[in-house]
């Protein structure tokens, strides 16, 4: 992934950076892109809802 | 005994002593300053010391107890506090430049909580820079200066590595309370989520964050939980959920504990003088009464993008306002304020992927939890690396410090179980921690545990090498 790549993604996101931000940010997610992938192969079942607010209950 | 040893002796030793009037809060004070001076300088566990407040404090407390008004056990015990936590009067910096004058006007609940109960605070300790990044100057570990003491609370656990305090609070996200337990060699606590509340704490992660202790024996830890946990309607993570005494079943020992060791993810890829250290503790555990059964948690060993998307997500989301502005910007270094960036990037959906994978480990470990009383697994899969390294090899391949050290600990997190980590050995000198994990609000049970293990174990009782006049 190259930083050039990413300033339309930043710029949508109403995050503009410079061309030496941008190649950091690059590296950062090419470094966890293969965790990242492997979450997001991951094949839970339909009924499985997110915990949108985390909460700890007594089993 | 001379005062010059106090500092070296165990939270509840001093908390006896000082109600016997054995020794008194001042002279437990200056004997933690005097030793501060003497060894801070290497160390650099912390980023301020109040001398004059904790001395003020400690003629206080000395007062009170001569008068019959004596608090408890923490009446008169010197601590530190992470620099995360909001102290009015003592800056509150999180270890950032962002940060470098914020005089907090809220006091954190925790050190409320603590200072109702009579502990002087000697000072604030070093920590990483917004709890991500690093800590300047480095904090080092009291057993090899040339080497990490770990993150984010490094300066907590070096502090009390190095006999600089009886107490010193941390705080964990994915580990930073644990991790740096497990590389100085002492005792670190993250209770469930919710029980110790994080009011006054600068957050980082929202769903992930906790605040706790670290101390050198168990039973000081079991002190410390009985004093700052419970309910607190300012934090909306807080759980109204009664607060035991930690103390009452402390020593009932292991006869009929059932110890789980998780199959998956946590012996994978780990240096042998970790695992050596570990499995001799688990044996340690069945020959002191334990039954030790192997268990299964099958998704645990994936879990390592739900933290990291959940973790940039939310420390991006909170220090967006000053991400935003130049000025604040400029002050965050740059590696801190690239994982910030990076941040922006994290698509919902991803996120939202991470929290369903929360909800299937958190039935996952329930079913684990069928059978056994607590998990046993390391803290870490590596010793304290050197200050200089970024990578370190693990079993024949290079990896980050930074991936590899939170590995066992930040499933925790994810799913909000308590964790404990206790000294049980070393490798090449360097300290080796084990880590329990119960029920959720059951730290009783892995205070029980970890109390009996290092009633059945000396490694507490080590000291490191004293490092004055070692290169910093």
């Amino acid at each position: 992934m190259r930083g050039e790549e990413l300033a339309p993604v930043t710029d949508f996101a109403g995050h503009s950076l410079s061309a030496a931000e941008l190649d950091e940010v690059a590296a950062i997610l090419t470094a966890m892109m293969q965790d990242l992938q492997e979450l997001r192969d991951l094949d839970l079942p339909d009924d499985v809802e997110p915990i949108v607010t985390f909460r700890v209950e007594p089993w | 005994m001379t005062t010059g040893t106090w500092p070296w002796r165990s939270l509840a030793e001093a908390a006896a002593a000082v109600k016997s009037g054995a020794v008194s809060p001042v002279e437990l004070t200056r004997a933690c300053l005097e030793r501060i001076d003497h060894i801070d300088p290497v160390v650099h566990a912390f980023v301020s010391v109040d001398a004059d407040g904790a001395m003020q404090a400690a003629r206080a407390a000395e007062q009170a107890i001569k008068a019959g008004h004596y608090r408890g056990p923490l009446h008169g015990i010197p601590i530190a506090i992470k620099d995360n936590y909001d102290t009015p009067g003592v800056a509150t910096r999180n270890g950032s430049r962002v940060f470098a004058d914020r005089m907090p006007a809220r006091e954190a609940t925790t050190w409320a909580r603590l200072r109702d109960a009579g502990a002087v605070l000697l000072g604030k300790c070093t920590m990483s820079e917004a709890a991500w990044g690093v800590d300047f100057p480095p904090v080092r570990n009291p057993w090899d200066v040339r080497r990490n003491p770990g993150l984010s609370s490094g300066g907590s656990g070096a502090a009390v590595g190095a006999g600089l305090c009886f107490m010193a609070m941390g705080s964990d996200t994915g580990g930073s309370i644990r991790i740096p337990a497990g590389l100085s060699g002492v005792v670190g606590l993250k209770a469930t989520y919710g029980r110790v509340p994080r009011t006054g704490v600068m957050p980082h992660t929202w769903s992930l964050d906790h605040a706790g202790p670290l101390t050198r024996r168990v039973e000081d830890t079991a002190l410390v939980l009985g004093v700052i946990a419970g309910h607190d309607p300012d934090d909306v993570g807080s759980a109204d959920i009664p607060v035991g005494d930690y103390m009452h079943d402390l020593r009932r020992g292991l006869r009929g504990m059932r110890v789980g060791l998780p199959r998956e993810h946590f012996w994978d890829r780990m240096e042998p003088r970790v695992e050596a250290a570990v499995r001799q503790a688990v044996r340690d555990l069945e020959k002191a009464g334990a039954e030790v059964k192997s268990v299964s948690i099958p998704h645990m060993a994936g879990a390592l993008g739900a933290i990291l998307v959940t973790e940039m997500a939310s420390v991006t989301t909170w220090h967006d306002r000053y991400l935003k502005s130049a000025e604040h910007r400029a002050k965050y270094t740059p590696e801190v304020r690239a994982l910030m960036d990076a941040g922006k990037l994290i698509f919902a959906t991803d996120f939202l992927k991470a929290q369903r994978l929360r909800r299937v480990l958190v039935d996952e470990v329930r079913a684990a939890f069928d059978g056994i009383d607590v998990l046993a697994t390391p803290s870490l899969p590596l010793c304290a690396w050197d200050v200089a390294e970024s990578h370190v090899q693990i079993a024949g391949q290079p990896e980050h410090v930074l991936h590899a050290c939170w590995r066992y600990t930040y499933p925790w997190n994810l799913t909000g179980l308590p964790a404990l980590s206790v000294p049980c050995g070393f490798g090449d000198g360097l300290p080796v921690g084990l880590q329990l994990v119960g029920r959720p609000f059951d730290e009783a049970t892995i205070l029980r545990v970890g109390h009996a293990y290092q009633e059945a174990t000396h490694w507490h009782e080590m000291r490191p090498p004293e490092p004055v006049g070692r290169p910093a």
